[in-house]
């Protein structure tokens, strides 16, 4: 392999992975410097990684769908805390965990479709429609609630979803972990390789053209944001875990916009046309270990803001030059 | 005497293709320069790098005796060169007055000057031959013909000596053609060295004092336009002489598949009947505005139906909606590739089966080899067989990207094929070749309906011609029982 055809690897397909290993590289060798005695990479560290990674990432799986057909959601976050106190209620009745967990998976799913109808019926950007939802959902989270966090007795299988594996010899890997990879492994087919998921990139590259060739923009965009608010309920039941079998109202709060930095930073392309699932799994573990990565070496909050604030600008910039 | 425009062994390499090679021109003062050359010749690099978009690997430019070396847009037009594209930059939401002053705005205390920009646009616009277009008037309203007026009355305020002209005609009809050809020779007649890039050969003897042809990057000849004959031109262009236009395979038409009745749009069509038969090719010939493209986008419901009917084989009639038509077997291929043609930055693959996909589909899951074969088929079909599926559509030249977009509606096989300004952009070359394709597709027993701004083409390659003035179908009949002049004046404009 010439250097051309890595310079292009690393501009296209690899560059969210360079990106990580810089961001781990640039940690390590800090933390070597600052505090020899606990190493970044530690048990401890990963699986406070993996535990958030878990959560942005699961959104992310979904919201590149969405940023794929051009669209945009912001009501994600909302949506999260709406699934997760939808969790907890139903659990708190009374009601079988399973049929808890349902509940939410179909709240999130439908929330998402009828961002879905609301884009295509009301002919108005999605950002307008999200913005305009972003807000219900939170009200609706609240209403569901009582504005108070929901405690519930959650069973081990829910509770533990995001601790690691006890058996298991690698730290990381708990059901949540596979819970996402196996969600992007499944999107990220049926985008490359079903008739849905090339209309899908056809919707999101040149809408008008796609009409005319007879591809179902309703039906398509509808599906896009199911797809997006199922992703985003999966990751409701892990903030309810990760909150210690609680769901809170104010969860997710600016997290829609966690999930957008994730995926374009893995790719993905705001004009749409564009976007790969592993990418912005990849973008998802970037920020979270950056942020992980500010906390070991004792960056302040603000600093930290304002880095990645900086990594998300640099990312779009590159995508910008890679559609020239 | 020198030129006041001179390029000198300008020389460009994309890769491993030479797009540019030792390029040497000179254009005077006063003076239509024609410059012709096949899709790919390297016409497109050349006016890039006339008007600083790119930069050329070696050679020299000079303008009035100065060396001339933009760097960007900006700066081309600071030296006085000016490119005016195809569709020119208009912005529609603002006045005539304000799009000829856009980027050279006046101004007095920060406050835009108006009475000087009043004075400025009328000044240009009358030097072009148009005193009386309303300034006030918005872009948005203008003819095609009319937008290349306003670019060019900016290059007069811009002062430019040296305007280059990319194909303003070839997206417009005869009889406007020459409205623009017009404010082309008034333009030289002020002294400017005026650049005219066209695929219209017949343009070069009526509007252009000089011609040069570009081919595989090369100057391959150049000579007075006084004394050159169009054969000798196409000569030049495909480096061979070319026979006649090749015999039409004969076609007969079969049953009605296309019944159009009392078909109206909010503005365009009003109350057209029609009907198109198997293995016809109905030709629709009009000014621009005439309604040729709202019949075709009402037709297959992309456009809004306020009234009528549209039935397909002798199936029930059409409901509304592009998606409607595409599934009763009606296809599309839109005037302007660039808004609603193609997938920009997407494959060529994703291109040419985006309109088709569940025909390869197994459970909704895409069976990649027989795509990649589908495709294959689609693009010989097309002449374009070298194209590979994996390319990005936007690195391919116009032309091809034109000839991607056809094989897409072909591809999906349909049995009524509307086709708006099919050849736009294509050079004399690959026209019959595209031509050809389309003969055979209805020999198949399928109809194709097509528009088109020359009315040469349309009664050479059609059955039937239609023509089209003010929203209405003026009249319909066999293509032998139209002359050339009956047929531009069933289209004129201004027909009383």
């Amino acid at each position: 392999m010439n250097r051309n055809q890595i310079g292009a690897l690393l501009r296209g397909p690899l560059a969210p992975l360079a990106g990580l290993a810089l961001v781990i590289v640039i940690f390590t060798v800090w933390g070597a410097l600052q505090k020899p005695d606990v190493a970044f990479m530690s048990g401890f560290r990963l699986s406070m990684i993996a535990k958030q990674t878990a959560i942005v990432g699961m959104g992310a799986v979904g919201m590149t769908a969405v940023i794929a057909a051009g669209g945009i959601d912001l009501s994600v976050g909302s949506l999260l805390a709406l699934c997760s106190v939808v969790l907890a209620s139903v659990m708190h009745s009374g009601a079988d965990p399973a049929t808890a967990v349902l509940a939410a998976l179909l709240v999130g799913a439908a929330a998402g479709a009828l961002n879905g109808k609301l884009i295509t019926l009301l002919k108005l950007a999605p950002f307008v429609v999200t913005l305009g939802t972003m807000l219900i959902y939170r009200g609706l989270a609240e209403q569901v609630s009582s504005q108070l966090t929901v405690r519930a007795e959650a069973p081990r299988w829910i509770a533990a979803l995001l601790e690691p594996v006890a058996t298991s010899n690698a730290p990381l890997v708990s059901w949540g972990v596979w819970i996402v990879i196996g969600a992007a492994c499944m999107l990220s087919f049926v985008l490359r390789r079903s008739v849905f998921g090339r209309h899908v990139t056809a919707v999101g590259a040149n809408e008008n053209a796609a009409r005319l060739c007879g591809v179902p923009i309703r039906s398509t965009k509808i599906l896009v944001y199911a797809i997006a608010g199922f992703c985003t309920a999966m990751a409701g039941i892990f903030e309810f875990a990760n909150l210690g079998s609680q769901g809170s109202p104010s969860s997710g709060v600016g997290w829609e916009l966690e999930v957008i930095a994730a995926v374009v930073i893995g790719g993905g392309s705001l004009s749409g046309g564009r976007g790969s699932v592993f990418g912005s799994l990849i973008g998802a573990t970037m920020m979270t270990t950056l942020r992980s990565g500010c906390v070991y070496v004792e960056i302040p909050d603000p600093v930290q803001k304002v880095v990645t604030g900086a990594i998300i600008l640099a990312a779009v910039a590159l995508d910008r030059s890679r559609a020239r | 005497m020198t030129a006041l425009f001179c390029v000198r062994d300008i020389t460009k390499r994309f890769g491993a293709t030479l797009a540019l090679d030792k390029v040497s021109l000179d254009i005077e003062a006063g003076r239509v320069n024609a410059l012709l050359g096949a899709n790919g010749a390297g016409k497109s690099t050349l006016i890039r790098i006339l008007g600083g978009a790119l930069n050329a690997d070696s050679g020299s430019m000079g303008c009035l005796g100065h060396s001339y070396q933009p760097g960007s847009p900006a700066s081309a037009r600071a030296h006085g060169v000016v490119v005016i594209h195809q569709e020119p930059a208009i912005v529609p939401e603002l006045s005539v007055e304000a799009n000829v002053m856009l980027g050279c705005e006046r101004s007095r205390l920060g406050l835009v000057n108006r009475s000087l920009h009043r004075q400025l646009t009328t000044a240009a616009l009358s030097r072009l031959g148009y005193g009386t277009l309303n300034p006030a008037a918005l872009g948005g309203d203008l003819s095609l013909p009319m937008r290349h007026v306003v670019a060019i009355a900016r290059a007069l305020v811009l002062e430019a000596r040296v305007v280059v002209l990319d194909e303003p005609t070839s997206a417009l009809s005869t009889v406007e053609s020459e409205h623009v050809l017009a404010v082309v020779r008034q333009l030289a007649a002020q002294g400017v060295a005026v650049l005219y890039v066209t695929h219209f050969l017949d343009e070069v003897r009526r509007a252009t004092d000089s011609w040069s042809v570009l081919r595989d990057g090369r100057i391959v000849a150049s000579g007075d336009s006084g004394s050159t004959s169009v054969e000798d031109l196409i000569g030049h262009l495909s480096g061979r002489r070319t026979a006649d236009r090749p015999q039409r395979a004969a076609r007969t038409p079969g049953e009605v598949v296309l019944t159009v009745t009392d078909l109206s749009g909010p503005v365009a069509p009003r109350a057209v009947d029609l009907r198109v038969r198997r293995g016809e090719i109905l030709g629709l010939y009009g000014v621009a505005g005439s309604g040729r493209s709202s019949l075709l986008r009402t037709i297959i419901g992309a456009d809004r139906r306020a009234r009528g009917t549209v039935r397909v084989g002798s199936g029930v009639a059409l409901r509304a909606g592009a998606l409607c038509g595409v599934r009763a077997g009606v296809a599309l291929l839109p005037e302007s590739r660039e808004t609603e043609g193609q997938l920009p930055r997407q494959s060529v693959l994703e291109n040419v089966t985006v309109s088709r996909l569940s025909r390869y589909a197994r459970a909704g899951f895409l069976d990649a080899s027989r795509l990649h074969a589908g495709a294959r088929a689609a693009l010989l079909d097309v002449a374009a067989a070298h194209v590979e599926l994996d390319a990005s559509i936007a690195d391919l030249s116009g032309g091809m990207q034109q000839r991607i977009a056809l094989a897409r509606v072909l591809h999906q096989d349909p049995d009524v094929l509307l086709l708006d300004e099919p050849t736009r952009g294509l050079d004399v070359g690959t026209r019959p070749e595209i031509y050809r394709r389309l003969a055979a597709f209805a020999a198949r027993g399928r109809a194709v309906v097509m528009t088109g701004s020359s009315v040469d083409d349309l009664l050479a390659e059609c059955d039937t011609l239609g023509v089209m003035r003010l929203g209405r179908l003026q009249d319909v009949r066999p293509v032998k029982a139209w002359t050339r002049a009956e047929a531009l004046a069933a289209g004129a404009k201004a027909a009383s």
